[in-house]
């Protein structure tokens, strides 16, 4: 295995700002009509203590900067593993965190490990965190060299 | 043609499995795992294979991980995952 830093190790930020509206477009799209995304009074009285954005709305912001990053080889090898730490809410400033920790290559293939996250940009807290790997085609030549 | 986002398509299926397993509003998301196989495009055809890998209790809540596997309707595997989510226990 060989270091084959080709991208840039921070990944592009993706900000999003939450509202009420989007989360109840996302219900509508997506068929979750949990009552913590919709409903103020249910959602006051449960253990959110008001309405919260649905996960995987938030975790589609993690999703695009991976794509964005990453194209096509993200969209058909992509491992995603997270934890849902803190739900959002309407209000909240959002940044996706993209940060490559490992990028390992031999003559068959490349995999690349990134940690990732979504931060409250206000409060500094994360959302989100996990990892994503994905592999893709070698860039190392039959003689050993990078093509790159 | 555009492409599908995997999210989208574990939305729908998070959406269904609150459906199909009765998971109360007040359900939340814990952890999410998603491993991409292949890509379907707008408009195509899928099906979708669940089951419940693991249900405790803790306190008032009810931890439930359901495995799944996306199908594009040639039976080519579009992708699979993983959903952790913690349930109001009220029995």
């Amino acid at each position: 295995m060989n270091k084959a830093p080709i991208f840039e190790i921070e990944l592009p930020i993706i900000s999003k700002l939450i509202s009420e509206d989007l989360i109840l477009k996302y219900a509508e799209i997506s068929g979750d009509f949990n009552l913590v995304h919709i409903d103020p009074v249910f959602a006051k009285n449960s253990v959110f203590g008001g309405i919260v954005a649905h996960g995987m709305m938030t975790l589609g912001f993690i999703y695009n900067m991976l794509t964005v990053h990453f194209g096509i080889h993200w969209l058909k090898t992509g491992k995603l593993n997270v934890k849902f730490k803190i739900p959002a809410r309407p209000g909240d400033k959002l940044a996706t965190f993209g940060r490559i920790i490992q990028d390992d290559e031999d003559q068959c293939q490349r995999r690349i490990q990134c940690s990732i996250a979504l931060i409250n940009t206000v409060t500094k807290q994360e959302l989100i965190e996990g990892t994503a790997t994905l592999q893709m085609a070698t860039t190392r030549r039959p003689n050993g060299d990078r093509s790159d | 043609m555009d492409k599908f986002p995997a999210t989208a398509i574990v939305a729908k299926v998070l959406a269904m499995a609150l459906e199909v397993y009765a998971l109360p509003s007040g359900t939340v998301h814990l952890a999410q795992q998603i491993e991409s196989k292949n890509i379907v495009e707008v408009g195509g055809l899928v099906e979708v294979w669940g089951k419940p890998s693991r249900s405790i209790v803790r306190g008032n809540w009810r931890y439930h991980s359901i495995e799944f596997i996306v199908l594009h309707y040639n039976k080519t595997e579009i992708l699979s995952g993983k959903t952790t989510v913690m349930v109001p226990n009220n029995e």
